[in-house]
């Protein structure tokens, strides 16, 4: 439907400086199907956006040399923190609106100081308050004492968007969320219930295991713990006497009754099992935790705060727990809570902080003194990337280097500041290495920390001598308190559901730092009230993934007609458009298709985009291949049309084997309804029917909703036609009656997995009708549409 | 949409695209790459120079003891350096800890005959300033000249500016390999499973006969998919969906290419280093790579026992049967070397002198090894640029490089890209200035010259 259509004016209410903003205030609206309204303008500035504009523009490089890092940094009161912090516009509001609070002689002292008075360390920044920089300083604390008169709102940047409905939204939040398709049930219920139905939709989506992994699988990008899924390293942590990996070395796999009980084939099979379920316990207990605390709503902050580890019942008989019990002690899906060294034991657990496997996995050295686990935590749970508060050029020479440059040199201290306070957390966990004291999980609560490194704390807060043994427990929860904690979450969320990076602040004096900055300002208001909304409401996870995916960073889909060119410019983040990663890949086909992508016709082998071509897809191996390729190359387009190809014909091959009303998709067509008879006359029943299963497959596959006289049915109808005509003329008379090839042939009722007997199963392709309908989905399964999400 | 245009976009969005006459909106069918390949071998983690190609040594046999002061720049004697061919190297197998340690012996050993094989056709520049100390930041800025994010390494520059339509035109291994835009990223792997994608239509890929579709089929769906692609770009404004339809649709093209590297597969992929030059150099052989981004084995990042460690990460790098060494013999063997240019790159250098536990930090600056030639013609040997004796970067002359004190300059990251460039034939393609460094390319022209 279209609605309505607005245009108004941009007012600029602020200078030339600010000028980066300038085309916020266009508003369009007007939209097709499902489509929501779009986003109307708005001309009001907030107190924080000109904050904002003019800490890029000018507060950054002027103050930050001082500020924000550098000389002077350590001494003074008033303190911001880097771009590579999240949250550090809010921060930098909070430091300014509290030193424009402190006046001396009747007027703010940040007025004052960059004149050069009351003894500013800096000395005299502007000349004369008649500077425009300096009026613009004199505005921003006019603006803060006369209070907020105009809230950040999306309209301000992202006017002209359109964003999806409620049945639209849900399918796409189902796709990325759950792997699947929304079944005829939850549409009817988004049908009446709109929005609210969507919401509670959502909500049951989150507790599926597709969900769940999908949380792992990013959270593993960055933590890489799968490395020891596949092997059996798993046994190398070091440091607990408890710890007895190879458990299973001393099990009976002889004992028939413990096969059984296992549902093993064999006593091999038993070992590998035993092997395998041990190694997935320990190698994922902290991406496990992470899932325990979404999957039970637990304050996300249970990640880094838990007072316990969770463990299945292999790795509990690794880690020698004996004080839980489990629903069924052979399943090796079910995580229950556990203590290190028992119920009663001393152990300074502190959610992901303390995991074995993750302390193993990213391994502190004499000189590293945890700082690598340090930058680790603050970029997954803060959104803190440290390194790159580091990213402007430095001159050094061997002056740098003396009296402790990581303590005393800015060049070093701009990331050490933050850095090596955070590394301290784990100060229990430092080996002394010395006399083969190297364990990265060894307890050690009488542990000492270095001198010369910035003390035990968290931004800026001392941690107390009381709690130097059991530091990873006051760490955790000093990272739950901080602000920071949920922008962190926000960015790993926003990770999980579109697979993209958070826009990183522009940086002045690049090509595009105009559209950069509004573009940024726009998600990062965006994320920031989402963050906020996650604080008070309790961090409950599924909460802030709702709101993200009610976000336009989720939901835009297109743009206003009409809309003016240079708005586009400012639209760069908005959107979800990301190749899916070959796990997603592999739980749309197996879900949504229902057939498997493997080697083998039974389909019980590792799926493809498991195995042979999940590097080559763009995937990581968390050992040496560490990094995904989001954008595809030749080689993974293949990998994308052989999948098209051979998933394509598989389906096709199960849904004509068997009885039309089990079907999925082919609901109405056989193999022997041709579009035209032997003198190429076409058959209008056939063709009605053929055309009929190609909308749904549209419907079903592309989640587009088209009449049956749209263009793209007809596109698609052609090419069915066209590639049966060929099939007919130049591919029949010469195969000898070869038909599906070999890997295609179904050898299960794909529905119910009862085996179809041999006679019943589809082999040839008589028609060429069979091969038609698999180019039909290789042309579907490789489109966009399909591909991404 | 301008091909300018198109790129621009592509940047602001941090997506890539595959660049060239394909965004101007051409059917382009991929042509032979024939010119220049283009190999990177980073040594992630900040490789400390002096163990390598800046050695600077010690004054007495008591600096040189394992438990000496730590202000000594090497554990071996300055007068003990190697030399081979106007080019020094460490005499890193005379450091006591790595004298007592047989596997970090064998690496220091192999890096030493690394440069009596090949430092006569090697160019050493010493003393670049990379400014920085981050591990991200000099991992990018090593190969891109350029700290800002989402910049283009130089293999996507190369790539994107010679051969626009390769289906795998920079190959990546590890290291940085952002494209800023300009191209697609392509992995190799196992031989049966590349043959499978290069002929996705046969169901059994050394059969001919055995194909799901026939070319006529293949054919009408690429015509289907066409139509679909231009009607929804269409109706498409929103720039980040725009750009990936258009990389989806971009990477197609030249899909059947793939065949052709088929042809230049070996019959066993070696291990490591070797292994992945092997690949890559098939890819180039078929006409379908133009560079390569190989990461070495090993992490550099050796704070702690510097001299034990980083002899045992030369003895993966340098190993005779899976390491460089193996790579050059391996091009050697094929008639690619003149047409090879190599290069060993890093993150960043290490701190003179040694700390408390006996590594060495982060230090910005670094060196680059050049091996190979371009064009046919071999580069020209020997040393540019240097350090003093405490690793500070010495003034060059602003025109070849070589060390001038009072010149007013030193080598940075984008001097040497813009060399690189230079020497590549790129430097002033649409790909360059989409993607320029932050030195102005008039300086140091001619960092890097042909024999």
């Amino acid at each position: 439907m279209r609605r309505r259509l607005q245009r108004a004016k941009a007012h600029l209410l602020m200078g030339g400086a600010l000028a980066a903003t300038a085309l916020l205030g266009v508003g369009f609206a007007g939209c097709q199907g499902d489509t929501e309204d779009g986003i109307t303008g708005s001309t009001c500035v907030s107190n924080d956006e000109y904050f904002a504009v003019l800490f890029f523009e000018e507060i950054k490089e002027t103050c930050g040399s001082c500020h924000i890092s550098g000389e002077g940094f350590q001494k003074s009161d008033f303190k911001m923190v880097p771009p590579s912090q999240a949250g550090f516009l809010d921060t930098n509001m909070e430091a300014i609106k509290k030193i424009a609070s402190y006046e001396a002689n009747g007027k703010s002292v940040i007025l004052q100081k960059p004149l050069g008075e009351l003894d500013h360390g800096g000395g005299k920044i502007f000349d004369s308050e008649e500077d425009p920089r300096y009026q613009k300083l004199v505005t921003l604390v006019d603006r803060i004492k006369g209070g907020e008169s105009c809230p950040n709102t999306e309209a301000r940047f992202l006017a002209g968007v359109q964003m999806s409905g409620p049945q639209e939204t849900f399918r796409k939040a189902a796709l990325t969320l759950a792997a699947r398709l929304p079944t005829d049930e939850e549409i009817a219920a988004v049908e009446k219930g709109d929005w609210a139905a969507v919401d509670q939709l959502l909500e049951q989506l989150m507790d599926e295991p597709a969900f769940l992994k999908r949380v792992k699988e990013k959270y593993n990008d960055v933590y890489l713990t799968d490395f020891y899924l596949r092997n059996e390293d798993f046994d190398v942590i070091g440091g607990s006497e408890n710890y007895n990996p190879r458990w299973f070395d001393e099990v009976d796999v002889s004992d028939v009754a413990l096969q059984k009980k296992y549902g093993a084939r064999d006593q091999d099979d038993l070992y590998n099992k035993l092997s395998g379920w041990t190694a997935r316990g320990v190698a994922q207990q902290s991406l496990e935790l992470i899932a325990y605390t979404i999957k039970n709503n637990i304050p996300f902050t249970n990640v880094v705060t838990a007072d316990y580890i969770v463990v299945n019942p292999f790795s509990a008989k690794a880690f020698n727990i004996t004080d839980v019990e489990f629903e069924n002690d052979a399943n090796p899906d079910e995580f229950v809570k556990a203590r290190l060294g028992g119920y009663d034991s001393d152990f300074p657990h502190a959610g992901n902080l303390t995991d074995p496997i993750w302390l193993q996995r990213h391994p502190t050295t004499e000189t590293n003194r945890n700082r690598h686990r340090a930058r680790e935590i603050l970029y997954v749970y803060m959104g803190n990337d440290i390194l790159k508060a580091a990213e402007r050029p430095i001159a050094i020479d061997e002056n740098s280097l003396a009296d402790n440059p990581t303590m005393n040199n800015d060049t070093c201290t701009v990331c050490h500041y933050t850095l090596d306070p955070v590394a301290s957390v784990w100060r229990n966990f430092q080996p002394t290495f010395q006399n083969g004291d190297d364990a990265q999980f060894d307890f050690r609560p009488d542990a000492d920390w270095f001198l010369d490194m910035f003390q035990s704390g968290f931004a800026g807060q001392d941690m107390p001598a009381s709690q130097y043994d059991k530091a990873t427990k006051w760490g955790g929860q000093q990272i739950a308190n901080d602000p920071g904690f949920a922008f962190g979450a926000t960015f790993m969320a926003y990770r999980i559901l579109t697979g993209n990076e958070p826009l990183s602040p522009p940086q002045k004096g690049t090509e595009n730092f105009d559209q950069d900055l509004t573009a940024f300002l726009g998600q990062y208001y965006t994320f920031s009230k989402i963050a906020h909304n996650f604080r008070e409401g309790g961090y409950n996870f599924k909460s802030l993934m709702k709101e993200l995916v009610m976000s336009p960073y989720f939901r835009s889909i297109n743009t206003a007609t009409n809309i003016d060119p240079a708005q586009i410019d400012h639209l760069t983040a908005v959107g979800s458009a990301h190749l899916l990663t070959p796990e997603q890949l592999n739980r749309k086909i197996e879900n949504v298709l229902g057939v498997r992508w493997t080697w083998d016709r039974e389909w019980q082998e590792r799926p493809f985009l498991q195995s042979d071509y999940k590097i080559l897809f763009g995937g990581i191996d968390s050992r040496d291949t560490t990094t995904r390729i989001t954008s595809p190359s030749g080689i993974m387009s293949n990998v994308a049309e052989r999948m098209g190809l051979e998933a394509g014909c598989r389906l096709v091959n199960a849904e004509f084997s068997i009885p039309i009303d089990q079907r999925r998709f082919l609901k109405n067509v056989e193999m022997i309804d041709e579009p035209q008879d032997a003198n190429y006359r076409d058959v209008p029943g056939a063709i009605e029917v053929i055309k009929t299963d190609i909308q749904y497959l549209h419907q079903q596959l592309l989640g587009e909703k088209l009449d049956i006289n749209d263009p793209e049915i007809e596109r698609t109808y052609q090419l069915f036609v066209d590639v049966w005509k060929e099939g007919k003329t130049n591919v029949l008379p010469t195969e000898g009656g070869w038909g599906f090839p070999w890997a295609c042939v179904s050898e299960r009722n794909y529905v119910t997995g009862e085996w179809i007997p041999d006679e019943q199963r589809i082999e040839g392709d008589e028609f060429y009708t069979g091969r038609a309908w698999s180019a039909v989905l290789a042309y579907m399964l490789t489109d966009y549409s399909f591909l991404y999400e | 949409m301008e091909r300018r245009d198109f790129i621009k976009l592509c940047s602001m969005t941090g997506l890539s695209v595959v660049a060239g006459s394909t965004l101007s909106g051409r059917e382009a069918k991929a042509e032979e790459y024939t010119g220049t390949f283009f190999i990177n071998i980073a040594q992630m983690g900040g490789w400390d120079v002096t163990s390598i190609c800046d050695p600077k040594g010690c004054a007495s046999q008591a600096e040189a003891e394992a438990d000496a002061p730590t202000d000594a720049m090497n554990r071996y004697l300055t007068a003990n350096i190697r030399e081979t061919a106007g080019i020094r190297y460490a005499a890193l197998s005379e450091s006591p800890r790595v004298v007592g340690d047989p596997n970090a012996l064998a690496g220091a050993l192999a890096m030493e005959q690394f440069f009596l094989d090949h430092a006569a056709r090697m160019l050493v520049i010493n003393g670049i300033d990379y400014e920085t100390n981050s591990h991200d930041v000099g991992a990018r800025l090593s190969v891109t000249g350029n700290s800002n994010e989402n910049t283009a390494a130089f293999g996507a520059v190369a790539a994107a500016a010679l051969m626009p339509t390769a289906p795998m035109g920079f190959v990546g291994f590890g290291g940085y390999i952002g494209t800023g835009g300009l191209t697609s990223v392509t992995r190799l792997g196992d031989i049966d499973v590349i043959k499978r994608l290069a002929f996705p239509y046969r169901a059994d890929p050394d059969d001919p006969n055995a194909v799901y579709f026939n070319d006529a089929q293949v054919d009408m769906i690429a015509k289907a998919r066409k139509a679909r692609f231009d009607a929804k770009m269409g109706a498409q404004k929103l720039p980040k969906v725009r750009t990936a339809m258009n990389t989806l649709y971009l990477s197609r093209l030249g899909q059947n290419e793939l065949k052709r590297l088929v042809e230049y597969l070996p019959q066993e992929v070696e291990d490591g280093i070797a292994g992945r030059i092997q690949l890559a150099s098939a890819a180039y052989r078929a006409g379908l790579a133009v560079a390569v981004s190989i990461s070495s084995d090993r992490g550099w990042d050796h704070h702690g026992d510097v001299d034990t460690n980083v002899a045992n990460s030369l003895g993966s790098l340098f190993n005779a049967e899976t390491g460089v060494p193996r790579g050059l013999a391996i091009l050697e063997e094929q008639g690619m070397l003149d047409k090879t240019l190599l290069s060993l790159t890093s993150d960043f250098g290490r701190t003179p002198g040694y700390n408390d536990g006996d590594g060495k930090d982060h230090w910005p600056i670094t060196s680059n090894i050049f091996l190979g030639g371009v064009g046919g013609r071999p580069i020209k040997p020997g040393v540019k640029g240097g350090s003093n004796d405490r690793h500070e970067s010495l003034e060059v002359n602003p025109d070849t490089g070589v060390v001038q004190e009072g010149s007013g300059l030193t080598i940075k990251a984008g001097h040497v890209q813009n060399a690189l460039r230079r020497l590549a034939g790129v430097l002033d393609s649409d790909a360059s200035r989409a993607q320029p460094t932050t030195q102005d390319v008039n300086e140091l022209a001619n960092l890097i010259e042909l024999s």
